[in-house]
């Protein structure tokens, strides 16, 4: 056996096999989720319909905030399970709030008519909501605990048994 | 090759992850400063962070509306006066450090290993130059010893003859 030609093969083998192994285990379309755990960025927005809402009102409430657009096809996926979970939890004590991304309220307006509305939408036109939320694309969802720090962060359309499970058991602490 | 890098990154970028923090939460360090400072230091900023909904864009060569939102908030906390390393951890602490088009210096691994895979393959190249140099200074006393005796040859020659007169 040649060892020189062994340790050599080694020592590229070894780490390249290394970061494969770690590599691997990564979802390459998984978005980081650096603000679970952290503080939820405060925001002061009007609904479509012109009211104020801020987060730092709803203090003390379980909060999902939904990151959505009319243009965007998952979206739509979507939406009747927002629109369900909602009609489940706001009874119990949780906030549903959409927040409008890249779009306009005329559209927003028509799409909710058209496919149904049980919670306020607010509108971003500075997108200021968006950054401070690190939202790479929509839809995204946050779920805000009761202390105000985010929870979860859903990249992608959400379902209504995904959101149960995790408000069931923080309505349940 | 750049799936491998961007497997080490992810690696290193694991390591570090814990260690990010939201900013934001300090002062700014600065005076707000001019209005032609604004602008270029919103530009150099938007060339340094990458937009997220683009194919390797960076924020300032994208017109995509997430790039122009976040162009508009750069703009907004230089003004304000919140340093050049405030504004990048703030954007690092919500989109993670897939934000930046270039790894942090402190990511060594990632900047030296190119260096040292160079390193490594001259290394390599150079020892086998050397050792078929060796071997072909070796050749010659090689093929002497190995060469048939005169009086195999003579057989040979012999009998080559004797097949060609047939």
């Amino acid at each position: 056996m040649n060892w020189k030609v062994m340790s050599v093969g080694l020592l590229f083998c070894v780490p390249l096999i290394f970061v494969l192994a770690k590599g691997f285990n990564y979802d390459p379309r998984a978005l980081p989720e650096e603000l679970t755990g952290d503080p939820a960025p405060n925001f002061a927005l009007e609904t479509l319909d012109g009211y104020p809402v801020s987060l730092e009102e709803l203090k003390g409430s379980v909060v999902v905030v939904n990151f959505w657009a009319t243009w965007c096809v998952p979206c739509l996926q979507e939406h009747k399970e927002l629109i369900s979970a909602a009609e489940e939890f706001k009874p119990k004590g949780v906030a549903f709030l959409g927040i409008l991304y890249g779009d306009t309220k005329a559209k927003a307006d028509g799409y909710l008519k058209k496919h149904g509305s049980a919670y306020p939408t607010l509108l971003d036109d500075a997108q200021r909501t968006n950054i401070d939320y690190g939202v790479a694309g929509v839809p995204e969802t946050f779920v805000i605990g009761r202390d105000g720090t985010i929870v979860k962060k859903y990249t992608g359309p959400v379902t209504k048994m995904e959101l149960e499970v995790l408000l069931n058991g923080l309505l349940a602490k | 090759m750049q799936w491998l890098w961007m497997m080490v990154w992810l690696c290193v970028h694991s390591a570090h992850a814990e260690e990010m923090s939201v900013a934001l939460e300090e002062a700014p360090l600065f005076e707000p400063p001019g209005a032609e400072e604004v602008e270029t230091r919103t530009y150099d900023l938007g060339k340094i962070l990458r937009c997220p909904v683009c194919q390797g864009l960076s924020v300032a060569d994208s017109q995509s509306d997430a790039a122009v939102a976040m162009k508009n908030r750069i703009k907004e906390l230089v003004a304000m006066g919140y340093s050049d390393d405030q504004i990048i951890d703030y954007f690092i602490g919500r989109y993670g450090e897939f934000v930046l088009l270039q790894p942090k210096a402190e990511h060594w691994f990632v900047w030296w290993m190119p260096l040292i895979g160079l390193g490594a393959g001259i290394g390599l190249v150079a020892l086998r130059w050397g050792s078929s140099t060796l071997e072909d200074e070796v050749k010659p006393d090689a093929i002497a010893e190995s060469t048939v005796s005169t009086e195999e040859q003579d057989k040979y020659r012999a009998q080559l003859l004797a097949e060609l007169e047939d």
